[in-house]
């Protein structure tokens, strides 16, 4: 089963998000705080991140280059999702390899996950 | 003009009133005067009576004393009358009977002329003058009437002889009103305006002294038949007639003093055409002959008198009209002046100009055939209305007022209507105005004041929801999601349960519709925010290549819609923001497609022309209705069910910071929106 880890400060999104990733066969973990996401990554070993854009406290290029360049933590596809930029341009800046642009209709999430999962 | 009275008082007509303090010497003096000139007639010409003369020139002196100096001399008069009458006739009681006679001849005279002919002024006209003649013919007869009766009561007059006293008395006195007054009051005046020159005067005045002196001496026609004398009276006619028709009544009065001055003299020598009668009755002829002579050079100066000052008024009066005239054709406005019944009557130049009637086929118009036939009735009805209270005032107030111009076109104008009455008839003064020009430049400016309030609001609005952006779709995000949650849940509880099945559809089918709504939250923050969004960027690119990134993105998203035929040439060099330029030509395409119901045509073109490009969207759409066109840059304004009634309003927007612009064309055939962008914003710093 695809394991997702959802980033995210906000509980509404991430409550919801991962209800509809559970429900639609998807292993979820959550994370809502900005210094624990590389440890969430670490401890969950996702095989997608879905990465809020902004969070309070966090260093989003930094993040992401963390995750891509750890040896701990391996290959893992990024997917960034924004409610406030244009999240394809943040996504192309900070190296993530996609991204959803916030409100998202729940049928394009999954379409993304499914092009993200290592099943395919 | 004539003299007018200067002072008020008793004598208003009197040209000098004496005042008191020089009450006393005046009268003195006219009381010698009187004195004298009685004395002198009464030595010289009284046959008939010692107090009966029948050359009387001192009731002219009175009579023009009083009217120059005011009746409240008339004491002089006494005095002076009552002084010749005692040294005549050595009485007192008879003296100052006659006296008193002779003063209330004056003074009736006097007071007659004052009031009914404007005084010393009488001569100035023909009614003035006939009002002076029978009140002088009346006074005469008065103080003859007093001087007769005191002398037959006296017993100074045999009973015979009191009718031909009468006639004497009157006569004289009424020759003596007639002749001397008019010379007096005419030569104390200073003429109005000098009728001849210095030298024709001298000449007609020695003319009329020859023929006076040839008629009444006998020297060069005298004894003709060796029997009687010459009737050459009528000789003097021409040249007193002359003299008051050529110089005016002064002149004229000059003249008929010299001429009876010389027939008094040759009368009394015996000799002239009067002189085969006894005296007194010679004397009485040569008065009657006197008056008719002074009277008919006074109506004669009074009616050249009339005639010029009817000349010169009717001068002025077209000088006025001239200068009325000159005053319309220079009004800036069109005037024109109408009847009662509406038919024009003068026009400007500017009138024919406006209207495009030359001035013959105006004059041939009424007022209704300059305005739309729709407004005829009322019209009429309007003008009715104003001749019952015409009063100057703007016409329609508050109404939009069309004219109409020979070529059937109408324009919009500002009327003022002004009161005119020519001869009593009932003319109105139209000045009308062409106000298009200020309606368009009004409209213009309102609707660019409409666009920069809206624009504002809607910037601080973008920049609102720029900042809430997050905040909105942040909740918009886990609607969406908890929204597709529902409708999982639910159709998971009904699997296997067909009575649920129909719930489960129910639910899916708000939830779609929700989301839907959902959808269009999320647009319209996009787009207010791209509202807020100031700043472009700008890049160098080809504007062809931008063009056609947008058409092909439209196509992939339009499927089996219109078609695109592009016809692009090439922009290279070109400083937008390319992101910018596209959401233009993409909002352009949607607007084209959805104007066609997503079937047929769409052509875009593109040239470069020096520094600019243009970029045609040309539609076969059913083209966008007049009430519409106003409007279809406002912002929120659309026609479409799904419309945010923003995408022209933000290509607009895009393009004045450009530096650029978009225009449209319509008709039922179709819509063609141009868009016109510079190489390179006017005084934008370079890339």
């Amino acid at each position: 089963m695809t394991r997702i880890l959802l980033v995210d400060d906000e509980p509404d999104i991430l409550d919801s998000t991962a209800e509809l990733l559970r429900l639609s066969g998807y292993e979820v973990a959550t994370e809502n705080r900005a210094d624990c996401i590389l440890e969430a990554v670490r401890r969950e070993r996702p095989d997608v991140v879905l990465q809020d854009v902004r969070m309070p406290g966090m260093d989003l290029p930094a993040v992401v280059h963390a995750m891509k360049t750890d040896a701990s933590i391996g290959e893992v596809p990024i997917i960034l999702f924004s409610a406030t930029v244009v999240a394809a341009q943040v996504a192309e800046q900070v190296g993530a390899d996609d991204s959803l642009e916030k409100p998202f209709l729940p049928d394009r999430l999954l379409a993304l996950l499914r092009k993200w999962s290592p099943s395919g | 003009m004539g003299q007018r009275p200067k002072t008020g008082g008793a004598d208003r007509a009197a040209v000098l009133p004496v005042k008191a303090r020089t009450w006393l010497p005046a009268a003195l003096i006219l009381a010698v005067l009187y004195t004298a000139l009685a004395w002198g007639s009464l030595r010289l010409f009284a046959t008939l009576n010692a107090s009966t003369s029948p050359v009387w020139p001192p009731t002219g002196l009175a009579i023009a004393a009083l009217l120059l100096f005011g009746r409240r001399l008339w004491p002089g008069v006494l005095v002076g009358a009552f002084a010749a009458n005692l040294l005549t006739s050595g009485r007192p009681d008879v003296a100052l009977a006659i006296a008193a006679g002779n003063t209330l001849e004056a003074v009736a005279a006097a007071s007659a002329v004052a009031r009914y002919a404007r005084g010393p002024a009488a001569f100035d006209t023909i009614a003035g003058l006939a009002t002076f003649v029978v009140a002088s013919l009346a006074a005469s007869l008065l103080g003859a009437l007093v001087g007769t009766a005191t002398l037959a009561a006296a017993g100074l007059l045999a009973p015979g002889d009191v009718t031909a006293a009468l006639a004497t008395w009157w006569f004289g006195d009424a020759a003596g009103a007639l002749v001397v007054a008019p010379a007096i009051l005419l030569l104390a005046r200073r003429p109005p305006e000098p009728m001849g020159r210095p030298w024709e005067v001298a000449l007609l005045l020695a003319g009329a002294a020859v023929a006076g002196w040839l008629v009444f001496s006998d020297t060069l026609f005298g004894d003709l038949d060796g029997n009687g004398h010459a009737p050459l009276s009528f000789l003097v006619m021409p040249l007193v007639v002359w003299t008051a028709a050529r110089l005016g009544s002064r002149e004229g009065t000059l003249s008929t003093l010299a001429i009876g001055a010389l027939a008094v003299w040759g009368t009394l020598r015996g000799q002239g055409p009067f002189a085969d009668i006894p005296t007194n009755e010679a004397l009485l002829f040569l008065q009657l002959f006197l008056m008719v002579v002074s009277t008919t050079g006074l109506a004669l100066g009074a009616l050249v008198r009339e005639r010029r000052e009817a000349e010169r008024r009717m001068a002025a009066a077209r000088a006025a009209e001239e200068q009325v005239r000159a005053v319309i054709e220079s009004a800036g406005d069109a005037v024109l002046i109408a009847d009662e019944t509406g038919a024009i009557r003068v026009v400007n130049a500017q009138a024919e100009r406006l209207f495009g009637y030359t001035r013959q086929e105006l004059l041939a118009l009424k007022v209704e055939h300059l305005m739309p036939g729709r407004f005829h009735d009322t019209h009429v009805h309007h003008r009715a209305q104003y001749h019952a209270a015409p009063h100057a005032r703007q016409m329609g107030v508050g109404l939009e007022l069309r004219a109409l111009r020979k070529d059937g076109t109408e324009f919009p104008v500002e009327i003022a209507l002004g009161p005119l009455s020519p001869d009593g008839e009932r003319w109105v003064v139209a000045t009308v105005r062409d106000v298009s020009e200020r309606k368009r430049s009004e409209a213009e400016l309102d609707a660019s004041r409409r666009q920069l309030a809206v624009t504002e609001k809607l910037s601080a609005l973008g920049t609102l929801v720029s900042g809430v952006g997050h905040e909105i779709r942040t909740p918009l995000t886990y609607i969406v999601t908890n929204l597709a949650l529902i409708r999982m849940q639910v159709e998971k509880a009904a699997q296997g349960k067909p009575d649920l099945q129909p719930t489960a559809e129910a639910v899916g089918r708000y939830v779609q519709k929700s989301q839907e709504g959902v959808q269009r939250v999320e647009r319209i923050v996009t787009q207010l925010r791209s509202f807020a969004k100031a700043e472009v960027r700008m890049e160098v690119c080809d504007l062809r290549e931008a063009a056609a990134g947008a058409i092909e993105l439209w196509t992939a998203t339009h499927k089996g819609e219109c078609r695109v035929e592009a016809d692009l040439a090439p922009a290279p060099g070109f400083e937008v923001d390319k992101g910018q330029v596209q959401q233009v030509l993409l909002n352009l395409l949607n607007n084209a497609g959805e104007a066609m119901n997503r079937q047929g045509r769409i052509a875009v073109r593109l040239r470069v022309a020096g520094d600019a490009a243009e970029i045609e969207v040309q539609d076969e759409g059913p083209g966008i209705p007049a009430d519409v066109q106003a409007r279809i840059f406002d912002p929120f304004y659309t026609t479409k069910a799904q419309g945010t009634g923003l995408g022209l309003s933000i290509s607009r927007r895009i393009l004045e910071a450009h530096g650029g612009s978009i225009r449209f064309a319509t008709s039922p055939k179709g819509t063609t929106f141009t868009v016109r962008l510079p190489r390179r914003r006017p005084g934008g710093a370079p890339a």
